[in-house]
């Protein structure tokens, strides 16, 4: 099976303390791969790490590897003592998409919101980034709702909408993998629906890694599901994925055994 | 007692507003028949004296010309490093060298003015004993010394306004693959925009208003348009200190009023400005921050 | 797990260092204001050195070689000292007013004040004193005789300087704690005036401290109200209405004069001791205020 995210002894520290204790973990470059646990277990951190954006938050440290296929096979991304240095930081950022937990729309137009960071991180032609806008809404199912007032405001949009903007902006820029941190956590029901059906038809297209609350969302989306528990990985499921019952247990025993310790 | 305490406290405030309102109500008694074009060009007609092509003798507006001057050389002078350390402060500085920084500009704000003026007189007695020995007190020194003065301003209300962007901005941004710098210059620093711009006009009004800086640095009574960077010039305040110790008949003092209420005036003006765009920017900002989080 | 097995290898970013030209202007900024005291300091250096005609005396008479700052630096010291004494309770008095006042009719007028305070942060000093030059020192003149110019006409004005400045610290450090205290306070049947009085004044030394301190730092400072008011006689006051000279008037006085090589000794002496006393205030208000982010994002 090929590949798309491979995580080997890795360990991350920022400079109170160690969040990620010696992972070990794979995403099949098919599929939604998902991270389910109790907060404060380390998957925002993970997920954070995939494309180092832990860095923006302050100093850490690492030991171990991870590698990821960006389109040429799986190459390291961060540095190791033999082999090439890996990309730079902001190459690697842009080819793997993210989605946040609460809709991160910037403060500019919904037009402007894509269209900047295509000018700016991939230098494109005005043209060309007209192309993509219209193009990329209407992936995510955008483009009718929005083709009148592109010029507006980008935070006037309900949540759904504003989610799916996000998920516009990261398929604009080419990414080889995508990253879903909760996407529907903040979403009333109907626009939770609309985004995981988005994510199950993006799926087809992109390796996908979401970290999810929802055991039942967690069972409805997932190949692949990972419990993670106090930084580490407790269980992984490949084949024959447990029930939204099982999984509400699974988080709950960890729970109550870390209790009792 | 306890019912009578509150209503006493309310005495404070009143007599404050009192005594204010004696003062403006005297100056403008003084000051508000003066406002004329004569105030400003005496009787040189105003055209040809805003293209200099006559002097002014007893208008004020040599002295109006030398403060516009001194104020925009200032800016010009401590916009880049004001501007820059402040961006540096907010975005790059590890605790160590941002606590350098904080500590200098702390030291900086708290030192008197006079001080600041008195750098700038020993500057040019060290000139005149070794390299220059025809260096003098001029423009370009007084505005120096000032953008000494107002760096603290710029300083800290770019940083400010910097940290007022909320955290998420910035993630956002790297998440999508921009560089640090570009995530500064091409979000963060337009977002910030309208509370750095409240930062550079106080700092306007600070180096207008200021009078013991240039006492000591340069400027004079009597030096029509400024005419060089490295000559003396007029400026307002000084002409009301100058007036104030030196009139020689009522029509000169009538005009030290009016310098003074004119005074007043601009920098009440700057600063209401100032006050209005940097509360607009908190209140959009925050704004921001709450549908940020709710939704 | 244990704490050798933590990860070491350190995620640098070049990228995210900041570029040629911040660096510079941040290191400008430093050196600016280290340029400014060591500028001062090597200055002054020789007017601790000079045999015969020290600063440090009560004298100065110019003509005949006695060049004193002493009575500069008492005259400072007592403006100073009665603009605080002056300003400080009844800046407390306002910000104990504007938080407590509860009538409903009054709402507007604090909303209004409190612009009125900003505002009166920045009237220039120069403007201040020329209206006092002509209100005040007649009035004081009636009522003392003499010229008008004295201390007391110099500190009453400088004491309205540093109000608004007191005031906003005040409100600040004194606005949350009530406000913390208000609804379950209130609750109890007590007025905010006694949840002021009871409850957050005898916890808010620190402020009440900071405020103080920085009234007086800006009243050691200022120069033109004392200047253009206090009449600027060279000698040791012996009462609040006569005429006194304070080390920033003395110095605005002599540079103008440039009486020469003796009085530069004084003039460079004074500057530093305004220098490290303000430097010292400043010191003392970052002690008083440890909370604040230093450095911190």
């Amino acid at each position: 099976m090929q590949l798309a995210v491979l995580v080997e002894n890795f360990s991350l520290a920022f400079a109170d303390g160690a969040i990620l204790k010696n992972i070990n973990f794979s995403a099949p470059s098919q599929g939604i791969s998902v991270l389910v646990g109790r907060s404060g277990s380390g998957k925002t951190t993970l997920l954070r790490s995939l494309n180092r954006l832990n860095e923006t938050l302050g100093d850490t440290t690492f030991s171990g590897r991870i590698r990821l296929d960006l389109g040429a096979g799986l190459e390291d991304i961060y540095p190791q003592k033999q082999g090439k240095a890996p990309r730079p930081v902001n190459e690697i950022r842009r080819l793997v998409g993210m989605v946040f937990q609460s809709p991160h729309v910037l403060p500019l137009s919904i037009a402007e919101n894509i269209a900047m960071p295509l000018r700016v991180v991939r230098k494109l032609r005005s043209d060309e980034i007209t192309e993509r806008l219209e193009q990329c809404l209407n992936r995510v199912g955008l483009w009718e709702e929005v083709k009148h007032r592109l010029d507006s405001c980008a935070e006037h949009l309900s949540g759904g909408q504003k989610q799916r903007l996000c998920l516009a902006r990261a398929l604009a820029l080419d990414p080889t993998l995508l990253l879903l941190d909760e996407p529907t956590a903040s979403l009333d029901v109907h626009a939770q629906a609309s985004i995981e059906e988005l994510l199950v038809h993006l799926s087809e297209r992109y390796p996908i890694v979401l970290v999810s609350h929802n055991p039942r969302q967690a069972s409805r989306l997932a190949r692949q599901l990972t419990v993670m528990e106090d930084g580490k990985i407790v269980e992984n499921f490949c084949q024959n994925l447990p029930t939204p019952q099982v999984i509400s247990e699974l988080l709950k025993e960890h729970n109550t055994n870390e209790l009792m310790a | 007692m306890n019912k009578l305490v509150p209503l006493l406290l309310r005495l404070a405030p009143l007599l404050l507003i009192l005594v204010c309102a004696a003062l403006l109500a005297f100056l403008l008694q003084r000051g508000l028949g003066t406002f004329s074009p004569a105030l400003l060009f005496g009787n040189v007609p105003p055209l040809k004296a805003l293209l200099g092509q006559e002097p002014v003798w007893d208008g004020l507006w040599p002295a109006c010309a030398g403060t516009l001057c001194l104020v925009l050389l200032t800016q010009a002078l401590s916009l880049i490093p004001g501007l820059g350390c402040g961006i540096y402060l907010a975005e790059y500085a590890s605790p160590n060298k941002a606590s350098i920084i904080n500590l200098s500009m702390d030291i900086l704000a708290g030192t008197p003015s006079i001080v600041m003026g008195l750098f700038g007189f020993t500057l040019i007695v060290f000139l005149r004993k070794t390299f220059l020995p025809d260096a003098n007190t001029s423009l370009l020194l007084s505005a120096a010394c000032l953008s000494l003065l107002v760096l603290p301003v710029i300083v800290s209300t770019s940083c400010e306004a910097l940290r007022a962007l909320p955290q998420e901005l910035r993630i956002t941004a790297a998440a999508l693959g921009m560089k640090k710098a570009a995530i500064v210059y091409k979000l963060l620093l337009p977002q910030a925009s309208r509370g750095i711009a409240a930062g550079l006009i106080l700092a306007l009004a600070r180096a207008g208003e200021d009078t013991a800086v240039i006492m000591l640095t340069g400027a004079v009574a009597n030096a029509g348009l400024p005419a060089g960077l490295f000559d003396k010039f007029e400026a307002l305040p000084f002409a009301i200190y100058y007036t104030c110790g030196e009139y020689q008949n009522a029509e000169e003092l009538a005009r030290g009023f009016g310098a003074a209420l004119l005074l007043l005036l601009l920098s009440v003006l700057l600063v209401l400005t100032a006050h209005f765009l940097q509360r607009r920017y908190l209140r959009h900002r925050q704004g921001y921050h709450a549908t940020g989080r709710s939704c | 797990m244990p704490k050798s097995d933590l990860p070491t290898q350190p995620s640098h970013d070049k990228d995210s260092e900041a570029g040629f030209w911040l660096k510079l202007a941040s290191l400008l900024a430093v050196l600016g204001v280290v340029a400014l005291c060591a500028m001062i300091v090597v200055a002054a250096i020789p007017a601790f050195f000079s045999q015969g005609q020290t600063p440090f005396e009560w004298s100065w008479q110019p003509y005949q070689g006695h060049f004193g700052v002493l009575p500069m630096c008492a005259a400072t010291l007592l403006l100073a000292l009665l603009a605080l004494a002056l300003g400080f309770p009844w800046a407390l008095a306002i910000v104990i007013w504007h938080l407590t006042e509860e009538a409903p009719a009054l709402s507007w007028a604090k909303k209004a004040f409190a612009l009125f305070i900003r505002l009166l942060t920045t009237v220039p000093t120069v403007v201040l004193s020329f209206a006092a030059v002509f209100l005040l020192t007649p009035l004081l003149r009636l009522a003392f005789g003499g010229t008008g110019f004295c201390l007391l006409g110099a500190s009453l004005m400088v004491s309205l300087l540093i109000l608004p400045t007191m005031v906003l610290v005040l409100e600040s450090g004194l606005a949350a704690r009530l406000d913390a205290l208000c609804p379950h306070g209130l609750a109890l049947g007590l007025s905010r005036y006694q949840l002021l009085r009871q409850c957050v004044l005898p916890q808010s030394r620190r402020t009440l401290i900071q405020a103080a301190v920085l009234g007086f730092g800006r009243a050691l400072g200022d120069t033109l109200l004392p200047l253009m008011l206090a009449g600027n006689a060279p000698k040791l006051p012996s009462s609040f209405t006569e005429s006194a000279r304070t080390l920033s008037a003395h110095m605005a006085l002599v540079t103008a004069n440039e009486v020469g090589g003796a009085a530069y000794n004084s003039l460079f002496a004074a500057g530093l001791l305004l220098l490290g006393t303000s430097i010292g205030v400043t010191l003392i208000l970052r002690k008083l205020a440890p909370n604040r982010a230093r450095g911190k994002k």
